[in-house]
């Protein structure tokens, strides 16, 4: 019961905290840049004028938001497919981190593989067809007629 | 007569076969984007946008163009026929669209919206056209303290519309304009928050933040519920079927003027867009109907008024954009991203600098519109055989989409990296319950806000007082300030005169 009050609370708080963690850090870096005066205000017055006004808002929703009392019990996580999530996000930074050395068509091909088959729910012959149809495509679609510059990769080598 | 010659030297540009060519690939793209729930106008605007740099500045400005109402067009679609909104401004559509489906008449449904869409959008572009001009003569005598206060008053609107917490809009757009200080100070060059890192210094670039917040971080919002989509099997797609009656025109024609009228006027304000209209307008059917209780049961005003507002509200959002080079909505926002990427900057002087493009865009909406009611009528069978394509074989396009867009822009990983986190960040703002709209917004008027308010303060030797005693820069931010105070004023009134004569009838919003 406990924990559910507080998990509760950390879904309404979170964001609140963190936010207040970006306005204390923009305070901290603004101060290494000249203020300035209102007069003539430096690079560092704007800045440190949203960090400050990022921590007054910031613990206006904290202790809004513990005023309220008791939040509904709404889980963020429960009753969700996050497994998908997780799994997209991973393949979509490995794309990322491989698209240059492995080059525009094995990357994509892989990718789209692995969204169609894992996170798209289709069988993995289904997820080979429409990876290779998608890359096929898309490749001739950007590369060729729209002449978007492609990482060759490891097709450079031939 | 200045006005008339601007107008054809405008269709000459936009009745080019390149233009043409855009405008329909616009209003293709948006109306499918329109039909397809789970994607909108923004985010596809943003993925788009790398892709229009090869195209002429006029010729990708008026494909975006096209996109966003041609959204607005096909977001009706899918909200009559399975309750399902393609777009936040069709919500209101479902309430009475669906009903007069169940009853089987969604042909009529589909007719008045595509037709009402046509006249309000048209007579909105006509508005565009008269209002614009004697704005942007007005807007060059504006300084840096009138722009500053205009700006003021954006952020005060989109806190005041705020659809969920107020005091979180206000957090989300202090967030976009810390956001828009990293990289180079822009009045003194210094380099702010880059560590020493080039790209950096560069600062964080709009694309892949739009793409990170709406794109992705949709998709994945998507992919962690199913959504079962279920269509009537008895629609009848022949373009006889969609044609409404003659009493279907008489209890429509006059809903049609007034949400055409309520949408632009309101399109035009800082932070109101193209949803708050069709609110409005629903609740100003209902008052003025007499049968207000038949509403949400299939009452044609109740598709016409709305579906009317949303559309003449595209043609408001624009002039700001045009006039002032402010955009009032996040929609405009990528807008504006697509007209710096060609090197040109909206505002008063676009009108002298680029006329090709300020009057190429304007009369492209009246080709677009008359393009969307031909496309939506006949093709309506294609967009509802669309919505039972899985999601599973969407949303890797989507992503695909995304990524290409935003490594062609600079052929760099980062930008990919930066995508991806703003991606994680947009599902989780949704997740707490903050809105991106004023993140993205403030984000892009960041730069024009810090330098207009630093050049204020030079000019006016420091003396905040100064910007009350400018008259249109006082008059803007009085008019913001009242923004502010008008909820504690209306609480405050209604506790002196009694809560039965100030506040609503309940009725009136279901």
């Amino acid at each position: 019961m406990k924990w559910n009050k507080l998990s509760g609370k950390w879904n309404e708080l979170g964001g609140s905290i963190f936010l207040l963690i970006i306005g204390a850090f923009t305070c901290f870096e603004a101060r290494k840049f000249e203020i300035g005066a209102t007069v003539n205000p430096g690079p560092g017055y704007f800045p440190l004028f949203l960090g400050v006004a990022m921590i007054i808002l910031s613990l206006a929703m904290i202790i809004k938001d513990t005023m309220e009392g008791d939040s509904e019990n709404r889980s963020l996580w429960k009753n969700l497919n996050w497994g998908k999530i997780l799994y997209t996000l991973i393949a979509l930074t490995l794309y990322g981190l491989f698209l240059q050395p492995l080059g525009y068509l094995i990357a994509t091909f892989a990718l789209m593989f692995i969204l169609f088959w894992v996170t798209g729910g289709q069988r993995w012959w289904g997820g080979l067809i429409s990876s290779t149809i998608t890359t096929s495509i898309s490749f001739i679609l950007f590369k060729v007629w729209l002449g978007v510059h492609l990482p060759i990769g490891l097709w450079g080598g031939f | 007569m200045e006005i008339f010659q601007n107008v054809l030297y405008g269709f000459s540009v936009s009745l080019n076969p390149f233009s043409l060519l855009a405008c329909l690939a616009g209003c293709l793209i948006g109306t499918l984007i329109g039909v397809l729930p789970g994607i909108g106008p923004t985010a596809t605007m943003a993925i788009l946008l790398p892709f229009t740099a090869k195209l002429e500045p006029a010729a990708a400005i008026i494909m975006m163009a096209g996109i966003y109402y041609g959204a607005m067009y096909g977001g009706s679609t899918t909200s009559i026929l399975v309750k399902i909104p393609g777009e936040a401004a069709s919500v209101i559509t479902c309430l009475d669209g669906y009903e007069m489906a169940r009853k089987g008449k969604a042909g009529p449904a589909l007719g008045i919206c595509a037709f009402g869409s046509f006249i309000a959008g048209t007579l909105g572009v006509v508005g565009l056209m008269l209002i614009a001009f004697p704005l942007a003569a007005a807007a060059l005598r504006f300084g840096p303290a009138e722009i500053f206060a205009i700006l003021v008053l954006g952020f005060t609107m989109i806190t005041y519309l705020a659809g969920q917490s107020k005091i979180k809009a206000v957090a989300m757009a202090v967030l976009g304009l810390i956001l828009g200080t990293v990289g180079l100070d822009p009045m003194t060059v210094t380099p702010r928050f880059s560590y020493g890192s080039i790209t950096l210094m560069d600062g964080i670039g709009l694309l892949p933040l739009a793409m990170g917040l709406f794109g992705i971080s949709e998709v994945l919002l998507n992919i962690e519920e199913k959504v079962v989509r279920q269509v009537f099997k008895e629609f009848k797609t022949n373009v006889r079927s969609l044609l409404p009656t003659k009493q279907d025109w008489k209890d429509s024609a006059k809903p049609i003027v007034r949400g055409g009228a309520l949408g632009f006027f309101l399109g035009i304000l800082p932070g109101v867009g193209a949803i708050i209209p069709t609110f409005l307008s629903y609740g100003l059917e209902k008052r003025l109907s007499k049968q207000p209780e038949k509403f949400g049961t299939g009452k044609i005003e109740g598709v016409a008024g709305p579906e009317a507002a949303n559309n003449a509200a595209t043609a408001g959002t624009m002039i700001p954009l045009l006039t002032l080079g402010i955009p009032p909505n996040a929609v405009m926002a990528v807008l504006l991203g697509a007209f710096l990427t060609h090197g040109v900057r909206p505002g008063p002087l676009l009108m002298t600098e680029h006329p090709e493009i300020f009057w190429g865009v304007i009369t492209s909406m009246y080709i677009g519109n008359f393009m969307l009611l031909v496309l939506n009528l006949p093709l309506i069978g294609i967009w509802v055989r669309l919505l039972k394509v899985p999601y599973g074989y969407l949303f890797p396009l989507i992503l695909l989409f995304c990524l290409i867009g935003v490594y062609s822009v600079g052929g760099n990983n980062w930008d990919i990296v930066v995508m991806l986190i703003f991606g994680v960040v947009g599902y989780l703002m949704k997740k707490f319950k903050f809105e991106a709209a004023p993140l993205i917004l403030a984000f892009v008027l960041g730069t024009m806000v810090e330098e207009s308010f630093r050049q204020s303060m030079v000019l006016l030797r420091g003396d905040l007082t100064m910007f009350f005693k400018r008259p249109i820069a006082g008059g803007i931010l009085t008019f913001a300030f009242i923004v502010i105070i008008s909820p504690l004023i209306l609480s405050i009134l209604g506790k002196i005169f009694g809560k039965s004569k100030m506040s609503l009838p309940p009725e009136s919003y279901d």
